[in-house]
């Protein structure tokens, strides 16, 4: 993973560009307080009063007081722009920034449950032509079945449960009646959050794991409609966060062949050392561990914990056991 | 009080969006704020020239204009060029927008979504409204660096250069025509024409080491028909039909690729088409539930694939690792 180009602090390139559209932004909103705008550019008031300071000695060449930049922010807390100079429009966004919003908005149109398809549709084009970018040339694309997205989103229209056979992560396959509450993406992942009547929970449920899905014709109940249960944005956040931060999860020590590298390459994964290639991996039950490195079938080895090392041997023994008598 | 380079380059921007018709070298060297203290001649135009890259890398648009003979005559900004297109867009289009920036967070493309956001928001006195109007969410959490000079160098059409390790083999250098880049299971892959091998090659971004490079030569082969479109990773091996009898209620991966399934007295008969490796994987997810499996090779295939797990853990939980 290539994290050095994200945890850089701003570089000239990114405060000139905030610059420029500081001052076509305030001009649209003449006396906005030093506080709401330094929040909306996500920077401190004194940042901002950096800035100030830095557009108020620029301007023409000259450098007259005509000729420069004015801007008062010393009453009240409070910004107007004089003369924006040349600044009066922000700069024409650039392929790479349409791009980042048409991707986004691709991806989210995609989401059996939301609303205003039509006009993100219009919206992804809009872009797409001002912008002279092809949000096509990143595909961002859930692998999931059409029909089953078009009943998920026909049963929160509804407000429907829905019965479905789902395939858990633990292999297992279940027959689950599900009140639905709203579908969301991480990557190219679809997940569908809903009440479930076999846990009497709420639980989320991967879409690419579901085997067959259904509307039942019966009402969700009240406490469970969508408007009860609309997550802020750090509902999504703080989920994705206890997927993604292993911190104080244990890890196994596992040593892998050379022909299964490729077990390495997970972001989730610490090399310890590479000759032999051995990794530690975070888990969050021994049952996930155990299933883990028997579907990897004998190419890694389970070092740590050691009590579990004599498990899968007698689970991979047992199953041997049971298929050759089957035969 | 010091004139720091964004100072400087934002005088330039001043002054060559003011100017008449266009601004020489000399101009600027002597009237824009900023230049006036570079010592040499050489010493100007190194700066001036990294101003003006860094400019365009800006995607502000630094045109030079040429005399009648083709020499250059002087820079101008353009406000036709330069200028942002209104969008016309509604308070509702800004709060779908607003949702979209939301996506990339602090992934690769957040920065640009943001700073694309405030240049939308600059253009419009309408605010956005927060209410949770779309009850989807989404979040790409892609951070591999390497996904922004692909895209660009795929719509670009140019030849990118990169370092690329493929497991089992030596870090290799790779001339590639990108034409997409894929999320496949959260993993980043690029797809193109390699200009080594002389046909399409998918290359997953954890391997590819240090920095893509992208060059000036353009594309040499157009992407097959629709390419860009519908990219479909390629298979690496091929794939093999096989019938596995599972106990009913386990096989969850087989079952979720499977084409055809009949249950029959607790059992599943799972009908599937896959790589051997992905039949491996998926039939030891439910080891200890499976019946039967044709073909017989790959039955033996599992076969070998537990007594190696029993016999690599046996002899790990005695002690010697």
């Amino acid at each position: 993973m290539n994290l050095g180009v994200l945890a850089v602090a701003e570089t000239v390139n990114e405060r000139l560009a905030r610059l420029l559209a500081l001052v076509p932004w305030l001009s649209a909103r003449q006396g906005i307080t030093l506080t709401a705008a330094a929040r909306h550019f996500d920077i401190s008031v004194e940042q901002l009063t950096k800035d100030l300071w830095q557009l108020v000695v620029c301007g023409l060449p000259g450098y007259g007081p005509d000729q420069l930049v004015d801007i008062d922010f010393w009453d009240d807390d409070r910004i107007w722009v004089q003369d924006p100079q040349t600044l009066t429009t922000p700069l024409r966004l650039t392929a790479e920034e349409g791009a980042a919003l048409s991707i986004a908005l691709r991806l989210i149109s995609q989401i059996p449950g939301v609303e205003y398809r039509e006009d993100i549709d219009v919206l992804i084009a809009k872009l797409d032509e001002a912008c002279g970018a092809t949000s096509e040339l990143v595909q961002l694309t859930p692998q999931t079945n059409q029909a089953f997205r078009d009943t998920i989103n026909a049963a929160l229209e509804g407000n429907v449960q829905v019965a479905m056979t789902y395939s858990s992560g633990s292999d297992e396959v279940t027959e689950r009646r599900v009140s639905p509450i709203r579908v969301f993406v991480v990557d190219d992942y679809m997940y569908l959050e809903g009440y479930c009547e076999r846990a009497e929970a709420r639980r989320i449920f991967r879409l690419d794991r579901i085997l067959s899905i259904e509307m039942v014709p019966r009402s969700v109940a009240v406490s469970h409609q969508k408007h009860d249960h609309l997550l802020h944005a750090g509902g999504l956040e703080s989920w994705i966060v206890s997927n993604d931060n292993f911190g104080d999860t244990p890890r196994a020590l596992v040593q892998v062949d050379p022909g299964s590298s490729w077990v390495a390459e997970e972001p989730y994964v610490e090399v310890i050392s590479t000759k032999p290639l051995t990794i530690s991996v975070p888990y969050l039950t021994e049952d996930w561990l155990v299933r883990w490195v028997m579907s990897l079938g004998g190419s890694i080895q389970l070092l740590e914990p050691r009590h579990l090392i004599k498990e899968i041997a007698q689970n991979a023994r047992a199953s041997l056991a049971a298929l050759s008598a089957r035969d | 009080m010091r004139r720091d380079k964004t100072e400087r380059l934002l005088n330039l921007v001043f002054a060559l969006m003011g100017t008449q018709g266009s601004m020489s070298r000399s101009e600027i060297r002597s009237t824009v704020a900023g230049y006036e203290s570079s010592e040499s001649d050489e010493a100007f135009e190194r700066m001036f020239e990294r101003d003006k890259d860094e400019l365009r890398s800006m995607g502000i648009p630094v045109e030079t204009v040429f005399d009648a003979f083709g020499d250059a005559l002087g820079y101008v900004i353009a406000p036709d060029s330069y200028a942002y297109i209104d969008l016309q867009l509604t308070s509702r289009d800004l709060t779908v927008l607003s949702i979209a920036t939301q996506v990339w967070d602090k992934a690769v493309l957040g920065r640009s979504a943001r700073t694309a956001m405030r240049k939308i928001e600059a253009k419009t006195d309408k605010s956005v409204t927060n209410s949770p109007l779309i009850q989807g969410v989404a979040r790409v959490r892609a951070q591999d660096g390497a996904i922004i000079p692909l895209m660009n160098a795929a719509r670009e059409k140019k030849v990118v250069k990169f370092l690329y390790r493929a497991p089992g083999h030596e870090s290799e250098k790779r001339s590639i025509e990108p034409w997409a880049v894929i999320c496949r299971n959260g993993n980043w892959y690029v797809v193109g024409h390699d200009q080594d091998r002389g046909e399409e090659r998918t290359f997953k971004l954890t391997r590819i080491q240090g920095s893509v490079n992208v060059s000036a030569q353009p594309h040499t082969q157009d992407p097959p028909h629709n390419r860009t479109r519908t990219v479909e990773l390629p298979p690496e091996e091929s794939l093999t039909d096989a019938t596995i009898c599972v106990s009913a209620g386990r096989g969850g991966s087989l079952m979720r690729h499977a084409h055809n399934i009949t249950s029959n007295n607790g059992i599943d008969v799972i009908k599937v088409k896959a790589s051997r490796a992905e039949l491996i994987t998926w039939m030891l997810s439910s080891a200890n539930a499976i019946n039967s499996v044709e073909p017989q090779g790959l039955r033996e295939d599992l076969l070998a694939s537990l007594e190696c797990l029993a016999t690599a853990h046996e002899l790990g939980g005695l002690g010697s690792g």
